[in-house]
């Protein structure tokens, strides 16, 4: 190729993601723009401020533009700034937006919980995607959201305060037995987001360190964790209940595979998701083997196609209880 | 970050008193039916959520409660101060002890500074336009800033 990025792909990163990207046009431009820093989005508040004010006040100071029709709390800076000029705005300390890539905003979109709902927030910290939840739902209803350690949970805490988050309780366990112990206590959730933890392949362009740190064998370990909480999760859902499924990565053993298995084993069907993104669907076929198609309902981001991070995002509901489900099928 | 272990509600009563001293300082004669819990050191945190106080007890002991809602006031000498998120919440309704500060005093106050103003000892309201920035605390010829570190704007 012969260009002179300052990362490189490792050749097993790269050998997959041209499996990914079968045109080289395609993957040329993958690879062109994971090299450059991803853009300024930022996500209003709307517990705090509306998005009419929030666009006039920050315009006095920068050039910010709304860059989806629908959807006016996502604004995007295009002005040039100092580094940290975003974080210590005034805007920003009163918690009138949030620092947030537009791709990690796409999860709650799918999921998009009401007010009055129970809803569970299984990998919670930062907290962009429980603050951009809570105001979805106009502080009302309820959400439990869950981190495993505590440093992680002041951050996430921190977040909730900023932003005016009255309708949450941000808890400390591990996710998978907090689930095991909803389900014995009967706490059932409208709504799950599971925001699992990954590789981070898709998140190249703002933390360039995956480059060095990726390796198979983290794919595979996040791959059978993130089973695991997804097989925990189900038991404290609703019937009828919707459960999103997100990952800031590429690889199908963390996506399309995950999804498989829980189509395979659990009452659920797969929703299409329409988000404000170019979505590609998920890969119904990878390392020789066929995956079910409903996978296809699965959204793809990627990087190339709109500018943004690399996100993975399904949508499930549970159609049947599992107990009784389990009583059918032994 | 306050761990909410053995989580203390507040009762009608205390609610009331609160009440009172809030409309005592700033004219603030409602408060939401939230459910309303003491954290430490007189901190008071306010939760608009759906659980009631029986489901919040019984979720404390299946999982590690660290924070419940939004953390508003503290209660100090018998007087409220106010947090920088709960001056928003309840600044609008208030009608006494707000002080209006102008852009230059603001820029100052952001930045952990304190702001000259010859005032009744207490705790005010800091606003600046529509933007509510907490509480400060006057000695009579200061407003001492009380903005958390935080929450500052950072000298670059």
């Amino acid at each position: 190729m012969g260009n002179n990025y300052k990362w490189k792909m490792k050749p097993l990163f790269e050998e997959r993601m041209r499996e990914l990207l079968r045109d080289e046009g395609d993957f040329n431009e993958f690879e062109k723009i994971i090299h450059t820093s991803p853009l300024r989005f930022i996500r209003c508040n709307t517990l705090k401020i509306s998005c009419d004010e929030l666009f006039k006040r920050l315009n006095n100071k920068w050039k910010v533009v709304q860059p989806f029709r629908n959807h006016g709390e996502i604004m995007l800076v295009e002005s040039e700034l100092l580094p940290g000029e975003l974080g210590n705005a005034i805007e920003h300390l009163l918690g009138y937006y949030y620092v947030q890539e537009v791709s990690s905003m796409m999860s709650v979109l799918a999921l998009n919980p009401k007010p009055g709902e129970f809803v569970l927030d299984l990998c919670a910290s930062p907290g962009s995607k429980t603050t951009q939840m809570a105001a979805t739902m106009k502080n009302e209803g309820t959400i439990i959201a869950n981190d495993i350690k505590l440093d992680r949970i002041k951050i996430l805490s921190a977040n909730l305060e900023r932003c005016g988050v009255m309708n949450c309780i941000a808890v400390r366990n591990d996710g998978a037995g907090l689930c095991e112990r909803f389900a014995k206590q009967n706490f059932k959730f409208d709504k799950i987001l599971l925001d699992a933890p990954c590789s981070g392949e898709g998140t190249l362009r703002s933390s360039p360190k995956t480059f060095l740190m990726w390796n198979y064998k983290i794919v595979k370990k996040f791959s059978r964790e993130q089973r695991r909480l997804f097989i925990s999760a189900l038991k404290c859902l609703k019937v009828g209940g919707e459960i999103v499924y997100s990952t800031c990565t590429h690889s199908p053993e963390e996506n399309e595979e995950v999804v498989d298995f829980i189509l395979k084993k659990f009452p659920v069907d797969v929703e299409k998701v329409i988000l404000p993104l170019k979505c590609r669907s998920g890969v119904v076929n990878w390392g020789g083997k066929n995956i079910d198609n409903n996978v296809e309902k699965c959204c793809r981001i990627y990087p190339q196609d709109n500018d943004s991070e690399g996100f993975f995002i399904a949508k499930f509901k549970l159609l049947e209880d599992l107990e009784s489900f389990r009583g059918k099928n032994d | 970050m306050i761990r909410e272990s053995n989580i203390k509600f507040i009762k009608s009563g205390e609610k009331k008193r609160l009440l009172n001293t809030l409309k005592e300082q700033f004219g603030i004669s409602k408060l939401k039916s939230w459910i309303f819990v003491e954290t430490g050191k007189g901190k008071i945190r306010g939760f608009s959520g759906s659980m009631t106080r029986d489901e919040i007890d019984e979720l404390s002991e299946i999982a590690n409660v660290e924070v419940i809602g939004l953390y508003l006031f503290r209660v100090e000498n018998n007087r409220l101060r106010l947090s920088m998120d709960g001056s928003g919440i309840f600044g609008e309704s208030a009608n006494n002890g707000v002080v209006d500060i102008d852009e230059n005093e603001m820029n100052v106050w952001i930045r952990g500074g304190n702001i000259e103003r010859e005032l009744e000892n207490g705790i005010y309201i800091i606003k600046n336009g529509d933007d509510f920035l907490g509480c400060g605390i006057s000695d009579g010829k200061k407003l001492i800033n009380h903005v958390p570190k935080e929450r500052r704007i950072r000298n670059g």
